[in-house]
């Protein structure tokens, strides 16, 4: 049977692993292609993987956003800006 | 992030799942490629060079992880993110389906180095415990004891004691 789609190298998974595999690849010349399944919650598909949307960059970001509030409010003051931060968040980010 | 890999020249294709690896004999021969579902319609894409797999790691599930010791059961789940990141061993076991032999899983010997990581507490699975977690060294005749990491295994056996 023949192939739908032909490439050089194909690439399973679009995430820390797969997505910087495939630029290289092509970077070196070959044409790359990279599949990725990922569905989000509300159905709709991105690149990245577990890793990427859910896993451990999403709640690492989270925890240096609330690292960089936690300064903003405690120590800002040693450097002269005065007054009281808010506590509004990005809630798009999360 | 898709973008810059597209503009870089990556073909990306979502909603692509793969469902088997093709090879020129079932267990030997070049690999030639892959088939996906892509919303229930299959595909053949075809490698002329390569297929690197990049799905994740292994141990998120049970059964794989019991071939590299058989005591790994649920209870030793350690990895960061689990469940909703779980790491299935599809692209593992979708190599080796093939003919595939395994070797320097870094979920079986990077992530926990050459011991393995126990929860204290029923549950508490989510692999952020370093300072409650009892070590376990790798059973003898484990592959991953056998092949990957005897010298660091012996170092970090001295320094952790064994349970």
């Amino acid at each position: 049977m023949p192939p739908d789609q032909h490439f050089d190298v194909i690439v399973i998974g679009g995430g820390p692993a797969g997505y910087p595999a495939a630029i290289h690849a092509w970077q070196n010349g070959l044409s790359v292609a990279c599949i990725d399944e990922w569905k989000n919650a509300d159905g709709s598909h991105s690149f990245g993987g577990t890793f990427l949307n859910a896993g451990c960059i999403p709640s690492k970001a989270l925890l240096e956003s609330t690292e960089l509030v936690r300064r903003a409010q405690q120590e800002f003051g040693r450097h002269g800006p005065s007054g009281r931060m808010g506590r509004r968040t990005n809630s798009a980010r999360a | 992030m898709a973008r810059p890999a597209e503009w870089a020249g990556v073909r990306i294709l979502l909603e692509h799942r793969m469902t088997a690896i093709h090879r020129q004999e079932s267990h030997s021969g070049r690999v030639l490629g892959i088939a996906v579902d892509n919303n229930g319609k299959r595909l053949d894409i075809r490698a002329r060079r390569a297929v690197i797999i990049g799905t994740g790691g292994s141990t998120g599930n049970v059964n794989f992880q019991r071939m590299f010791d058989p005591r790994l059961m649920e209870e030793y789940c350690g990895v960061a993110g689990m469940p909703w990141s779980n790491q299935d061993a599809s692209g593992e076991l979708a190599a080796m389906a093939v003919g595939a032999s395994l070797g320097g899983l870094y979920n079986q010997t990077g992530e926990f180095g050459s011991v393995l990581a126990k929860p204290q507490f029923i549950g508490c699975q989510y692999g952020y415990m370093p300072f409650s977690m009892q070590m376990l060294s790798w059973m003898p005749g484990s592959p991953v004891a056998r092949y990957s990491i005897r010298p660091v295994q012996r170092d970090c056996e001295s320094q952790t004691g064994k349970i």
